[in-house]
């Protein structure tokens, strides 16, 4: 319910400096409740540190695909590297 | 999906055979220059005329190359740049999970599986990384699902493979966002003259039973299926996949995390 109230489906909301800690933590959190955020920095490498929507469906068509016939019970990571995890 | 490979270039290790094969067949159904390198045998030649035949005498060709000695990955090295001039993508392929059973195998075959499956594949890194990081590419290595668990493949071969995730992991971390670093870990692929054919043709029977107890989509991997994840992840589908080990076993490993 409470979560509800937070949905931001079809809105769009540009984040300025948004590659900083704080930035980032919103944008995700813009796109984690539906929402669209558009990310503004100085630095355009940084804005290119994240994923597109884009990135993560080709995956996605990708693992629903016959070319991934034998691929099951796995997790692809999309993250540009930024998990430290080995194994 | 539209893969965007066409005119890339493309080195593949392991070549002459197997999964190797079938990845360079099917980057040349992309578009895409390959050239397909072996320690030399007659299949490597064979299979260079098989594909010059069907896909033209320009986009693909073939180098012998014993990718543990460094000398010839140089050699190898100035042959692709003499041939292309740059290089795109390179998929470190070669491996041989042939050993014995120990628990810690003698220093001798220790020494000989970790050459053919780690030190060949670092090497090989080593010696192509400039041309990728001219090119911005893309370095995709094969390791295996025995180098995330520990189900009784012979040790030393499962440990190179882990140490294969490891490297790529580490390399992918510090080449973004130039060049990407990722891992296949395939389960079991059949193909003639494989490992898994060798162990049929001995005891088709107990081989059913291990496919059958262990792979819950019950068979093996066809080469085509590793191919067919080595495209995308090289493509620009995936510009956002790095350090990355996608694992292609029908769901054999049983870890969660």
């Amino acid at each position: 319910m409470l979560e509800d109230l937070f949905r931001l489906d079809e809105k769009v909301i540009v984040i300025t400096g948004a590659t900083g800690l704080l930035g980032r933590k919103h944008a995700e959190a813009v796109a984690c409740y539906g929402g669209t955020p558009i990310l503004l920095d100085l630095s355009q490498k940084a804005v290119d540190s994240f994923a597109t929507p884009q990135e993560i469906a080709d995956s996605a068509v990708f693992l629903c695909s016959d070319r991934a016939g034998f691929i099951t019970g796995t997790t692809l990571v999309i993250d540009g590297g930024q998990t430290t995890k080995i194994l | 999906m539209n893969l965007n490979l066409n005119n890339k270039k493309v080195l593949i290790t392991g070549a002459s055979t197997g999964i190797g094969l079938t990845v360079a067949e099917s980057f040349l159904q992309e578009g895409v220059k390959t050239c397909l390198v072996s320690r030399g045998s007659k299949a490597l030649f064979e299979n260079e005329k098989k594909l010059q035949d069907i896909y033209g005498l320009e986009n693909s060709f073939a180098c012998k190359c014993d990718c543990t000695n460094i000398e010839s990955l140089n050699s190898l090295k100035n042959r692709v740049k003499d041939k292309w001039g740059s290089l795109d993508i390179i998929i470190v392929n070669v491996g041989d999970g042939r050993s014995v059973p120990d628990a810690l195998p003698d220093d001798e075959q220790w020494q000989k599986t970790w050459n053919s499956n780690f030190e060949s594949a670092l090497q090989t890194a080593r010696t192509f990384l400039p041309m990728l990081e001219k090119s911005k590419g893309c370095l995709l290595f094969i390791s295996s699902i025995a180098g995330l668990e520990a189900f009784g493949a012979p040790t030393d071969y499962s440990t190179a493979k882990t140490a294969i995730i490891a490297l790529a992991k580490n390399m992918a971390r510090k080449l973004a966002p130039d060049v990407r670093v990722n891992v296949i870990a395939p389960g079991n692929v059949y193909f003639e003259g494989g490992s898994w054919d060798e162990k049929i043709k001995q005891d088709k029977k107990r081989v059913d039973e291990i496919i059958k107890s262990t792979v819950p989509m019950n068979r093996f991997a066809t080469p085509q299926e590793i191919a067919d994840s080595a495209l995308f992840l090289c493509s620009d589908r995936a510009s956002f996949i790095t350090g990355t080990a996608l694992v292609i076993d029908g769901g054999q490993t049983v870890g969660v995390m």
